[in-house]
């Protein structure tokens, strides 16, 4: 062989030692990644694991305590679990679509004890009722952990029959095609079938499924005299008005959508009673003239022409050349703050370009509204940190499970800070503080 | 001639052997800077492009994240962060401006600057071909998704909630906003939702998710059917 084929052999092998090397080291990282991957998922568990069990205990305790103080940390440490847990779960390698019921069932558990911590701190001790909903809770939660366990426990048996497939960006653990976290969840949530139907104060609280609409009323409309409505209200033209189907998702609802030159407008009309919901206009007004006032004032008249009752402003915002007002329905002297419509005003030319009157609509009706059982200097003598009040008066506030409580609206200032504190009107406790912050021109609600 | 084929063959073998440590070196960069290297996995990690630990060790899988975020930004893919990259995570340096904080609680009633552009860039990743309503509707639909006990407490942990939004997958979120988006994000925010209270939406032409076709419908939206 001559030196030419031995240099080329050499070099060869050279490079085929060298690959098998570098090739070597690969498959050693990809091992060392999977690990990585498998220890951080297996820790993942284990305190999801860890952290639903001690929930459930608490829970339990709970149930068995009298002592109001006692009850109260419990319920603190129950929320903040629960918590924790549906954020161990947003971790792991499950599609959200499997883990769906899972979260549900956790956040309703966080809010349930939330609001069973608020009444408790305010002196009223759990009903039966109560307590028997949260071993409910704790049951369900130890049926779902008996089957965690036992898949974290098929998981170290069939060491060799899994992989990490990639799709998109995630990695997931499969067993020849099948997901085994999207399974193993599916069937871990049939736990939760028997799931207590829980009624209290909160946004996630069961009363709140099939709630009415209160400011809904009269005949169905069809989508011809809808039609015909906008065409008279917006002197539209029959062609620039397009019908976009009936809209299932809360107050039934006729969308259009209407051409105006370059703008187009799109509307939902309620098909029982015809009511204006929504408005939104797709271009932006291109400069601004009129004063935030004059804004208002045509806000104001647009809600009368719609024949809605008396309305009170409460804050607005400014963008894209735009304002936007929030108003709340006014009776007597008391702000219905659960009645709110919004409007947008172009400060172009004063043209409506935005409404929205879902929430007036849903929660809309003439109210018994009870006379405060404190007074308003009582209301202002309670507040007893430094804020100087400079506004007092009546308002019903929505609690967090659309309940409604008459309240005395305090305004005030600290400083440069500016606050409200809603005063219970009836026992004197605080329900709510907001800390405004204004922007530019806007006046927005933290 | 033999003595040519050994420094050759030599040459050769520590080109290679040189490689490989040469990428061993750059895989294991081991930055001191730990904290910017763990808000750089943080921001890694949100976005789907790192599934590491957050511990502010610059290591092996931090770099492939990096080198996979900058080819998926126009940046030069080397592993290697510079001001360019930074600029790109949204990583300022003391004395520069911020506002990166995370909005959110669970009263559900907070919402800043940051929330606003974080929508505004989804709705850009998701909608920005769409009609106007489809932009709103966009971000109403993770406004409803914020509100619905199924799904994460805040803006953020709903939009990087992993697979939920393609945008964020293929890295479409990170571009600057049309305006149109903007403002659209602060109608959702303040109250306007077009799809009638949707989490879950889709186009029906090319959704290659069969379960999401099950899901009951609220109404159609330019390309877009939303559903409950």
């Amino acid at each position: 062989m001559n030196m030419r084929n031995k240099l080329i052999i050499g070099i060869c092998l050279t490079a085929i030692v060298a690959l098998t090397i570098w090739g070597g080291m690969a498959v050693s990282e990809n091992e060392s990644l999977k690990n990585a991957m498998e220890n951080q998922y297996q820790q993942d568990f284990e305190t999801l694991y860890a952290t639903m069990r001690d929930m459930a205990v608490k829970l339990e305790k709970t149930a068995a305590s009298s002592d109001e103080s006692f009850i109260a940390g419990q319920l603190a440490d129950i929320s903040k679990l629960s918590a924790e847990a549906a954020d161990m779960i947003g971790r792991l390698p499950v599609s959200h679509i499997s883990t769906e019921r899972t979260v549900s069932f956790l956040s309703q558990t966080e809010d349930f004890s939330s609001a069973m911590l608020r009444s408790t701190l305010r002196g009223k001790s759990l009903s039966e009722e109560n307590k028997e909903g949260m071993l409910a809770i704790a049951k369900s939660s130890r049926d779902f952990l008996d089957e965690l366990n036992g898949f974290y426990e098929q998981l170290q048996d069939t060491d060799t029959s899994y992989t990490w497939t990639k799709d998109n960006t995630e990695y997931y653990l499969t067993a020849a095609s099948e997901n085994l976290f999207d399974s193993a969840f599916t069937d871990m949530e049939e736990s939760f079938v028997d799931y207590p139907t829980m009624i209290y104060d909160g946004p996630f609280s069961d009363h709140l499924l099939g709630a009415d609409y209160k400011g809904i009323s009269g005949e169905e409309v069809s989508k011809e005299d809808i039609s015909g409505q906008i065409a008279e209200r917006l002197g539209a033209e029959e062609g620039d008005i397009d019908y976009a189907g009936v809209v299932e998702g809360g107050i039934r609802a006729h969308a259009f959508n209407v051409a105006r030159g370059e703008d187009s407008i799109y509307m939902h009309y309620s098909v029982t009673g015809g009511n204006l919901l929504l408005a939104s206009s797709s271009t932006a007004p291109s400069e601004r003239k009129l004063s935030v006032e004059q804004a208002q004032q045509k806000a104001e008249e647009f809600m009368r022409s719609l024949g809605v009752d008396t309305m009170t402003p409460t804050y607005h915002e400014i963008y894209s050349n735009t304002a936007v007002f929030n108003f709340a329905y006014l009776q007597d002297d008391v702000r219905v703050y659960s009645d709110l419509i919004k409007v947008q005003v172009s400060l172009a030319d004063g043209a409506i370009i935005g409404y929205e009157a879902n929430g007036y609509y849903a929660n809309h009706e003439v109210r018994t509204i009870s006379t405060p059982k404190i007074t308003a200097e009582q209301a202002e003598r309670s507040i007893t940190v430094d804020i100087e009040i400079t506004n007092i008066a009546k308002a019903l506030i929505p609690t967090p499970g659309k309940n409604e409580v008459l309240c005395w609206e305090l305004k005030g200032t600290k400083g440069e800070d500016k606050y409200i504190i809603y005063v219970n009107a009836e026992t004197g406790g605080e329900e709510q503080i907001f800390k405004l912050i204004e922007a530019d021109e806007s006046v927005l609600t933290l | 001639m033999k003595k040519r084929l050994i420094i050759i063959l030599c040459a050769a073998l520590l080109l290679t052997i040189s490689q490989a440590a040469y990428a061993e070196e750059l895989i294991y960069y081991g930055s001191s800077d730990t904290e910017t290297v763990r808000q750089i996995q943080q921001k890694l990690k949100n976005w789907g492009y790192y599934e590491g630990r957050v511990d502010g060790e610059y290591g092996w899988m931090t770099e492939e994240a990096i080198k996979w975020f900058q080819s998926k930004n126009g940046l030069k893919a080397d592993g290697k962060v510079g001001k360019l990259t930074l600029q790109a995570l949204g990583i300022y340096k003391k004395g520069s401006s911020s506002g990166q904080s995370s909005g959110g609680s669970s009263d559900g009633s907070y919402s800043n600057d940051s929330d606003v552009m974080l929508l505004a860039r989804c709705i850009n990743g998701e909608a920005r071909g769409e009609e106007y309503t489809g932009q709103v509707a966009v971000a109403a639909v993770i406004l409803n998704r914020v509100e619905d006990p199924g799904f994460p407490n805040s803006i953020s942990g709903v939009v990087y909630q992993s697979g939920a939004f393609d945008a964020v997958a293929d890295g479409q979120i990170n571009l600057e906003p049309y305006d149109s988006c903007v403002r659209a994000a602060k109608d959702a925010l303040a109250g306007w939702d077009p799809t009638g209270g949707a989490i879950y939406y889709y186009n029906p032409e090319t959704a290659t998710n069969q379960w999401i076709r099950t899901r009951e419908i609220i109404t159609t939206i330019g390309k877009h059917v939303f559903c409950k």
